[in-house]
């Protein structure tokens, strides 16, 4: 008998034996569970310290998608903005066409009181332009916005009021970035050199036949109103470009961040499916080296 | 002058002798599987020997044999290996704890999963974005509303099962601490028996099997460290405090602390709880306090920063009609275990202050709370919110897979060491079975030794006898 040689018993076999084959079994449903859920990581001890960045990156997703609902959302609300204030710009034109035809001198006073009607309909197309509602919510009347901002005044109209107020409308666009997207009603349509007041103006000059003034104060008040309505389409412009970039940058940070979750979260199809076939190829010897350790002993060689 | 019988006994001794042998490996093929069984040997050596005296020299010609005896029935343990085996049990049994509560809270924690926490964090933040860009409408207000009651509910949820696992952990004290009286007072039992056959000059070896069994069940529980006396009995301390003494013992009980509420474990009136350090006593009170307890302190935590910094922004926005915002959180909440929205938000939806002016249609309150998201707040250790959980999710994390690892490594060394144990103290059938043949043989020789002897004694007292 060899002193340095372990005496090896039975039941050490056995107990060895039975340690491999339930080790094979628990990496076999490991395994198993990866291939089923189709994640590498189904529970914080998998990858403690994966489990931060997947949290993290889902995090990130759905708060792409907020900002990028935002974007959209802000988007709607000004194209109608846009339009409202193209056609607030072609009514001014048509008012100043108006302006010259009677600034002429050969029409007479009922020709005069012809194109003040016209000016009329305009005003009143102005009042819809500048009470332009989105879902309910008036565009130009700031954050005081669940009315009608502008209303008339005298029949035929000589004044406005504007009950709306001068508050911003602030929407987070990306992280901790705002943006405003109202245009400030009464800052484009008020005023005493505004679109209301030039057009209520034309008005009783035509019907006065104040030729002169219709020549040249009139026509200056026209213009200054249509700058004031260009430069607020031209600040939206600049506004939408910004919105347009934000949008394609979270559509780019939406994308990177699913791409690496997926990274992070995804097994890898290939490996698990070789790691569970090692897995159970160690079982299925476990198992044979079972079916032969229960061999004769020499108890039944000695008979 | 020899003695003509003298032969005769020779036979007999060696008959006996490799009788009992035999029934040593009888005994030994008996238990070949029993837990805790060892291998017993019999140690066989030559009687006295005998002395013949003789006419020229009355002593010195030669000494005679007079055969075998069993001298003693030897257990092959070796205490060092049971001493280790002991520690690894301790070791052991407080890992299988911590894995234990550990993979039960990974499992109810449920990250990263489609419906833990985070994710209504998410959606939490995500209402409050949605709100900020219309802050009149209903159907935003009530989504608002939705996320917040989901969370609180995702909160309390979380928090009450992890109580009730607590609980459940301070009822397994009590349970462990009367499977570890049981365990004493059996092996004090074993003492007294112990004891009283070592004082008649045997060795109780089937007596110290079962005891070491046992003090390997006790140490799987606690920490414990055995003396042996003289007498063979054993002291067992728990601690520095004596469990099981030289004769009788000292139960443990168990009393509530009035400070937790919890069981506290007690010796003679003396709290050791804190005394304890391995073994599933000590696994079962680290479970309680330091996983589920601690884990608890870190959900109130992340309850009361919430609570705090929701609730301070928006009492300083305007709720629908333009009034000044009251609580969003019941600040009146203990911690995550009974977090939930204010009364005024949950009877009436334009109480959520999302204006910062006070106009119906300003959302930049809705936008300061939403902004919370990735705020360090101060009472977090300068973490988010989303991000205090992350860290407690990922070192919750870390700690399951040291333990599942540590179980790992702690059940390899215990194999070791039972292989260790094996292969000094465990049956070998084959071993047995050549005893059992070598036995027998000299049995089978001895028996014929007896055989020569009486056909000598025949052939002295007939053929002699008869003549005369």
């Amino acid at each position: 008998m060899g002193g340095d040689v372990m005496r090896v018993t039975w039941g050490m076999m056995v107990d060895n034996l039975l340690a491999g084959m339930s080790g094979a079994a628990s990496r076999i449903q490991r395994y198993q569970t990866q291939l089923a859920t189709g994640r590498r990581v189904n529970q914080p001890s998998d990858d403690p310290i994966g489990v931060i960045r997947i949290l993290a990156l889902r995090s990130g997703i759905e708060r792409a998608q907020t900002y990028l609902d935002n974007v959209a959302q802000a988007r709607e609300w000004m194209t109608v903005s846009e339009t409202a204030l193209q056609r607030a710009g072609s009514v001014m034109a048509q008012a100043k066409e108006c302006a010259q035809r009677g600034a002429s001198g050969v029409l007479t006073a009922d020709g005069r009181r012809a194109i003040a009607l016209e000016v009329s309909g305009l005003i009143d197309e102005l009042l819809a332009v500048a009470n332009t509602s989105y879902l309910g919510r008036y565009v130009f009347a700031g954050t005081d916005n669940d009315a009608a901002p502008f209303a008339l005044t005298g029949e035929p109209p000589t004044a406005w009021t504007f009950s709306g107020n001068a508050g911003e409308l602030r929407w987070d666009i990306e992280p901790q970035t705002d943006m405003v997207v109202n245009t400030p009603g009464e800052a484009v349509f008020g005023g005493v050199e505004g679109p209301f007041a030039a057009l209520i103006r034309l008005r009783d000059d035509l019907l006065a036949g104040n030729v002169t003034a219709l020549a040249a104060e009139d026509l200056s008040l026209i213009d200054s109103a249509q700058t004031v309505v260009l430069n607020a389409l031209g600040s939206l412009g600049a506004n939408s470009r910004r919105l347009d970039q934000a949008g394609a940058r979270l559509e780019h940070l939406h994308q990177a961040f699913v791409e690496s979750l997926s990274g992070y979260e995804d097994v890898d199809m290939a490996e698990a499916i070789i790691n569970l076939e090692l897995a159970e190829s160690a079982y299925g010897a476990a198992q044979g080296v079972a079916a032969r350790l229960v061999r004769p002993t020499l108890v039944d060689l000695l008979r | 002058m020899r003695s003509t019988f003298f032969g005769l006994e020779t036979a007999r001794r060696a008959l006996a002798a490799n009788q009992r042998a035999m029934d040593v490996a009888g005994h030994n093929i008996a238990n070949a599987n029993a837990p805790g069984y060892t291998r017993q040997q019999p140690v066989l050596s030559a009687t006295a020997p005998y002395t013949l005296p003789s006419f020229v020299r009355p002593a010195g010609a030669g000494q005679v044999g007079t055969g075998v005896a069993v001298m003693e029935i030897r257990r092959l343990q070796t205490d060092l290996l049971a001493t280790q085996s002991r520690q690894v049990a301790s070791e052991l049994g407080t890992w299988a704890s911590r894995d234990e509560a550990l993979s039960q809270l990974g499992a109810i924690v449920n990250e990263p999963g489609e419906s833990g926490l985070h994710s209504l964090f998410d959606a939490f933040w995500g209402a409050w974005h949605a709100l900020s860009t219309n802050s009149a409408d209903p159907a935003l207000r009530s989504g608002c509303l939705g996320g917040a009651l989901a969370l609180c509910d995702g909160l309390r949820r979380l928090a009450q099962q992890v109580e009730s696992m607590q609980a459940a952990a301070d009822q397994a004290l009590e349970a462990e601490v009367a499977a570890v009286n049981s365990l004493a007072c059996r092996i004090s039992e074993l003492n007294d028996q112990i004891r009283s056959v070592t004082q008649l000059g045997d060795s109780p070896n089937d007596l110290l099997d079962q005891r070491d069994l046992l003090l390997a069940e006790l140490a799987s529980a606690a920490d414990i460290r055995v003396r042996e006396h003289a007498d063979a009995s054993v002291t067992v301390t728990i601690g520095g405090f004596e469990l099981v003494q030289q004769f009788g013992l000292n139960e443990l009980a168990t009393r509530a602390d009035p400070s937790t509420g919890f069981r506290e474990v007690i010796w003679a009136g003396h709290d050791l709880t804190a005394s304890l350090s391995e073994g599933r006593l000590a696994g079962i009170v680290e479970m309680r306090d330091g996983i589920y307890g601690s884990f608890l302190g870190d959900l109130d935590q992340l309850a009361s920063g919430l609570v705090a910094a929701v609730n301070g922004l928006h009492q300083a926005g305007f709720d629908a009609n333009g009034l000044p915002g009251g609580e969003f959180f019941d600040s009146g909440s203990l911690g995550a275990r009974d977090i939930r929205l204010s009364s005024a938000v949950i009877a009436d939806l334009s109480a959520i202050a999302a204006s910062s002016t006070g106009d119906p249609g300003d959302g930049g309150n809705a936008v300061a709370i939403a902004r919370l998201e990735d705020e360090a707040l101060a009472s977090l250790g300068g973490l988010s919110l989303a991000g205090f959980y992350r860290s407690v999710v990922s070192s919750l994390g870390s700690r399951a897979r040291e333990a599942e690892r540590a179980m790992a490594t702690q059940e390899l060394l215990a194999r070791q060491i039972s292989n260790q144990q094996a292969a000094v103290g465990g049956v070998s059938l084959d071993e047995e079975m050549i005893r059992l043949m070598e036995h027998q043989h000299a049995y089978n020789a001895a028996a014929r030794l007896l055989t020569v002897m009486d056909e000598m004694l025949m052939t002295l007292i007939d053929s002699l006898g008869a003549g005369t």
